[in-house]
């Protein structure tokens, strides 16, 4: 079996798109309804804490040079204690403001979800959503707090230092502040070596991840093959090179914290030699060199601190990166469209063709009818183009080329949200949502339904007995997902839905797909009594299904369609015809 | 899906349990594992150097804060000293990093080596991608344990010299710091009470929005068809409302540990002070004395606050290594037994009495008896959720059944070699059954004899795949996995109908095996895969009558029993549920 490529990846993952960053963290800061007054609350108590800061190691160097009076025991005391105080009203303001800075871009984007193109969900999964509004939502409080106000203050404090610096010794400040373009430097290296090292050992671990995980879903298939040697064997391979590369890179990052801890002492030296210097022409007494060293190391930090947020930006751009990628997404709905009201009549398809992302063929000039108040099935090979005509309909996509007229207009101008009005839509999968039977029953229904209504309803899909059986009744929880039914029961609601919803047309995804038989024909005959009362499209295979349909279309594998009467199409298209006649063909 | 979800049930209940798991179970644990001790040994030696060279920075750091920088020694001292503490203290921390990556990679070989031996049974009971993390992240606690108890030592020794300089320095306020040290503990203790009930607000907040938005996000299209974007967006501004409130919870109790966790820093530093800046105003102290108490006393602290710290890492150690703990205490699955599967002609199956339940008092076998004739091809057929897939799983033996008796051939299954049984059997599955490698490696795999190119072909037109295959660029040598978005499931389902072809086994076994496939192809594949499978046994499950109706036997189970068996006619003439599927 191929060996797993544990090198390959750790590059290309790093890959950061790094174009064009700051017009997207304005475009997010401009509609992700930041909090301003928190902001501006914390900015001002982040000035005053700084002016109170920046006081105290004067207080701390004149104690430990030898000023034990009462007083300046209190002060050093105080002083710990203030900063202490401080500290936290700073914490807990910063904080306010991230957590109000997630909620409101939460649901900001919450509402951007779902307000975008349809066509968009088939592009990115669920679970890379999820991750978007729950975890990279809060990459814009980290940037702007940890990178933004961050160098903001950092460049503030030192600035504050500085000043307090030259009132002991303008000379050695000057001196000190020519040295900091080395320190950024070095600060800039060995940060960048750090992340180095420490990047190159998250992606191998996620390499590692990556292949155990892979393995692990396939351990059915393992035990069912026998192979557990095998795999045990694998796995143990590249447990090793994980292994191998991982002491490697201890004996760099070795390497690497000596280097560094060389450097890093260099700085303190230079300021002890200036220490010395001043001590010796009496510049400064003891308090006030202590004064300059703590003030020195304050620089430093700030400056090394500086490094630090360039490098979190790199952490924080790809989540930035994919919070407005979803936020430049356009917005469905939008266009100016000619005719308020949606025209009646048949549904035609001219010449339409389709292909995903411009590349996968779907449709080829198809053109077909759809009669209205008649019931239309498709059929045809797996990848023929099924779905997308479905998609099409929905108004998912739009065509690349041809028309879909209805009733002789153009669907494009027609009002999107009209034009959903009159239709209902029964997926494949069933779809459901926590909460009550009725809730998912009435789920976008606008109008008054009453119990009786939606009794008859529950009883020409057959879901009445079942539904009287509980004692909750249409009030019985459905759980995730629809979790607490089973399919059969899952796919009656949704057809169900659509009934009550009183469409004009109804858009049927393979119904009895996955149904068991006794469950498919109840669904088969709740679809069929709607035959000539509404227009009804659906993709179906089953024989049983199929005879109860006014209209057939063909979709070839070679993207065509062709259409008439299932009695027509049973003498001339050869897959309708094995479609229905099936049995003869098996064994 | 309801069978699925009684597992998921079964799962969770179970998964509390890790956390009462007995030190016993985990220190066996530990006897399984090849710890490298001459490793850890120096990197207990070194831990005690790194605290001996931070107490030895001290003189130094006084010196700064006195100002007594001018002596010609001082700044070589100083410079000696530091890069001693910095060498000591990067030695120490690298060569606990190799050690920690040795006892991980000795630990992952053999967690690895036992989740691939587990039996089915007890691998459905965990979520299979947390188990990845077992072998990835929680490894990685194991050495945590080791490493935090070594921590301990140089802790208390560290807490211990600093102490003793205190001491020299100044005896009777060193003995009133002592009381730092309970006092720490206390603290630390209240403290961690509290991360803990912070925790659970941050859990529950983060529950509040992933519960909501992961049921709405896969469901975003039918929001968008029944046109419910408003009302959904108000909902979704609720569970973020919530998750704002749960964040501020939370907040309000992190504010105060800090300053309450410190607390006994700031109490002994008081006193400390106070008493000494006396002493020195009396003149019985001198101020150098009292700058190098202060800094001793922060090492000291520093070192008391460790004490419940390295307490805690210990203990989420003992968590993470709970569960690779207790799956290293489950036996493996005995692959050998003393009946053999007989190569020569396919044999009866047949079920006793059988009895089987994912969870207690829902059972879904209720005392099963049937056989599955030798030679022909079996149908078991029923509604969803009749425990047609539970037969399927028995025969794999991924179950065992509760009670009752499977026998092969008369023999109690459990006593047939398992590796032979499993090399005899071809399985069918309606989903992913790839595993990651080429096409080649996929159609192969199981297969010990050699396979012409020729062969491979052969098996893959009969399977309606050798088109796709060569559609691809590398062809036979194209990679493909089970999350390739590449691979439809019907492709996936035709490459695994190939793959039975060529390990030619006495038994198929076929689970709404060709779903995914369109009516035309799905003809032309049963028709060459039955071909293959002439004189062997085959077990199918499937919905579709039109199939069920070609097979020699047909065993029809109805809530837990079987309502029927026999051929189709006789089945007809026996059972209702036939009947009824039948015209439906």
């Amino acid at each position: 079996m191929s060996r797993p490529a544990i090198a390959g990846r750790a590059g290309g993952a790093a890959a950061v798109e790094n174009r064009g960053m700051w017009k997207r963290f304005f475009h997010t800061c401009r509609v992700a309804r930041i909090p301003m007054l928190t902001l501006l609350i914390y900015i001002v108590l982040d000035v005053i804490t700084s002016n109170l800061l920046v006081k105290i190691p004067q207080v701390n160097a004149n104690f430990f040079a030898g000023d034990t009076s009462v007083g300046s025991v209190a002060a050093f005391i105080g002083a710990e204690l203030a900063s202490v105080f401080l500290g936290q009203i700073m914490l807990y303001a910063g904080h306010v403001f991230r957590y109000q800075t997630n909620r409101n871009l939460r649901n900001v984007l919450w509402e951007k979800i779902l307000r975008v193109k349809p066509s968009y969900y088939d592009r990115v999964t669920p679970t890379t959503l999820l991750s978007r509004i729950t975890t990279d939502t809060e990459s814009l409080n980290a940037f702007i707090m940890d990178v933004i106000l961050g160098i903001a203050f950092s460049v503030y404090m030192l600035f504050l230092t500085l000043q307090e610096m030259s009132g002991i010794s303008l000379k050695a400040s000057f001196l000190l502040l020519g040295f900091v373009p080395l320190f950024l430097l070095i600060n800039f290296v060995m940060g960048r070596l750090n992340l180095k090292f420490q990047n190159a050992a998250r992606f191998r671990m996620a390499d590692l991840t990556g292949y155990l995980s892979e393995l692990m879903a396939s351990l059915p298939l393992v035990k069912a093959f026998n192979r557990q040697n095998y795999e045990s064997k694998r796995g143990r391979q590249v447990i090793d090179e994980y292994y191998a590369s991982s002491r490697n890179l201890v004996a760099l990052d070795f390497g690497r914290q000596m280097v560094s801890a060389v450097i890093g002492i260099l700085p303190e030296i230079v300021i002890i030699i200036m220490g010395i210097r001043l001590l010796q022409d009496g510049t400064v007494d003891t308090a006030g060199w202590y004064t300059f060293y703590l003030y020195a190391g304050t620089l430093l930090t700030f400056v090394s601190g500086l490094g630090g947020q360039w490098e979190s930006i790199k952490g924080i751009q790809g989540q930035m990166n994919r919070i407005s990628e979803v936020l430049f997404q356009p917005e469905e709905g939008v266009e100016p469209y000619v005719n308020e009201i949606a025209n009646s009549g048949d549904i035609s398809f001219d010449d339409v063709s389709f292909a995903y992302g411009g590349e996968t063929k779907a449709l080829e000039h198809v053109s077909f009818t759809i009669p209205e108040k008649q019931t239309t099935a498709l059929v045809g090979y797996s990848g023929a183009g099924k779905s997308t005509i479905l998609k099409l309909l929905e108004r998912v996509y739009d065509p690349d080329s041809g028309r879909i007229l209805v009733g002789g207009t153009k669907l494009q101008d027609i009002g999107l949200d009209q034009w959903r009005r009159k239709i209902a839509y029964v997926p494949q999968n069933a779809p459901m949502i926590s909460g009550t039977l009725r809730e998912n029953l009435l789920y976008g229904i606008r109008r008054e339904v009453s119990e009786d209504e939606i009794w008859t309803v529950l009883k020409e899909v057959r879901l009445d007995a079942f539904v009287r059986q509980d004692p909750d009744g249409l009030d019985r929880q459905v759980g995730a997902f629809g979790g607490h039914l089973s399919g059969g029961q899952r796919q009656k609601v949704s057809v169900a839905r659509a009934i009550l919803s009183k469409p004009e047309i109804l858009i049927l995804d393979e119904p009895t797909a996955s149904l068991d038989p006794i469950s498919a024909a109840d669904v088969a005959d709740a679809v069929a009594a709607l035959r000539h009362t509404m227009t009804v499209i659906m993709i179906a295979h089953q024989p049983r299904v199929l005879r109860d349909t006014d209209h057939v279309v063909v979709l070839d594998r070679d993207h065509t369609a062709t259409e008439g009467t299932g009695a027509d199409l049973l003498e001339t298209n050869a897959f309708y015809g094995e479609l229905m006649g099936r049995e003869a063909a098996v064994l | 899906m309801s069978m699925k979800g009684k597992r998921v049930e079964k799962k969770s209940r179970e998964k509390g349990m890790d956390a009462g798991i007995s030190w016993r179970t985990l220190l066996r644990f530990y006897t399984k594992v090849k710890i490298p001790w001459l490793m850890l040994l120096v990197v207990f030696l070194m831990s005690f150097a790194v605290k001996e060279a931070e107490s030895a920075l001290v003189p130094y750091s006084s010196a700064i804060m006195t100002g007594e920088i001018m002596g010609g020694n001082f700044l070589v001292g100083f410079l000696f000293m530091n890069l001693m503490y910095a060498f000591v203290e990067a030695f120490q921390g690298s060569f606990n990093e190799w050690t920690g990556q040795v006892v991980a990679r000795n630990v992952r070989r053999s967690v690895w080596n036992k989740l691939i031996r587990l039996p089915m049974s007890a691998l459905d009971k965990e979520d299979s991608q947390q188990l990845v993390s077992r072998v990835t992240q929680d490894t990685t606690g194991a050495y945590a344990a080791l490493a935090a108890l070594i921590q301990f030592w140089a802790v208390i020794y560290g807490v211990y010299t600093n102490w003793i300089k205190m001491y020299r320095v100044y005896k009777s306020v060193s003995l009133v710091m002592l009381s730092a040290i309970p006092l720490t503990i206390v603290i630390s203790w209240a403290c961690g009470k509290l991360q803990y009930s912070m925790e659970r607000i941050t859990n529950a907040g983060y529950a509040a929005v992933t519960g909501f938005f992961a049921e709405r996000l896969p469901n975003l299209l039918h929001i968008k068809t029944c046109r419910m974007e408003d009302q959904e967006y108000q909902k979704g501004v609720q569970a973020n409302a919530d998750k704002y409130k749960a964040d501020i919870r939370r907040l309000n109790r992190f504010i105060f540990q800090g300053p309450v966790g410190s607390l006994s820093q700031y109490i002994n530093e008081i006193i400390l002070l106070v008493v000494a800046s006396a002493m020195v105003r009396a003149g019985a102290m001198k101020q150098p004395q009292l700058v190098n108490l202060y800094n001793y006393f922060l090492l000291f602290m520093g070192n008391a606050f460790m004490i419940t710290a390295v307490w805690q890492v210990l203990k989420q150690s003992h968590g993470a290594c709970a569960t690779i703990a207790r799956l290293n205490a489950i036996e493996d699955e005995k692959m050998d037994g003393p009946v053999a599967v007989s190569q020569e002609a396919p044999q009866d199956i047949t079920f006793e009495n059988v009895h089987y339940s994912y969870e207690p008092g829902k059972e879904i076998l209720k005392g099963v008896n049937f056989t599955i004739p030798a030679g022909k091809c079996t149908a078991i057929v029923g509604e969803n959720g009749c425990g047609k897939s539970t037969v399927i799983r028995l025969l794999e033996r991924f179950a065992d059944p509760d009670s009752g008796t499977i026998r092969l051939n008369g023999a109690d299954m459990h006593t047939v070699n398992l590796a032979q049984w499993r090399d005899a059997v071809a399985y069918l599955y309606q989903g992913e059954q790839m595993v990651q490698g080429t096409i080649r490696e996929n159609l192969l795999y199981g297969l010990d004899r050699e396979v012409s190119d020729s062969e491979i072909e052969a098996a893959a037109r009969k399977a309606c795949a050798w088109d796709f295959i060569q559609s691809r660029d590398l062809g036979l040598d194209s990679v493909v996995s089970r999350f390739d978005s590449k691979l439809s499931g019907g492709e996936q389902q035709r490459l695994a109908v190939a793959r039975a072809i060529l390990r030619q086994p006495e038994y198929l076994i076929m689970d709404e095996a060709t779903s995914g496939i369109d009516v035309v192809s799905e003809a032309e594949i049963l028709g060459n895969l039955w071909e293959s499978m002439q004189g062997k046994t085959v077990i199918m499950v499937s919905h579709d009558m039109r199939l069920i109706q070609k097979a020699d036997h047909v065993i029809v189970l109805k809530d837990g029993v079987v309502e029927a068996s026999g051929t189709y006619e006789e089945g007809l003439a026996a059972s209702p549920l036939l009947r009824q599927l039948a015209a439906a």
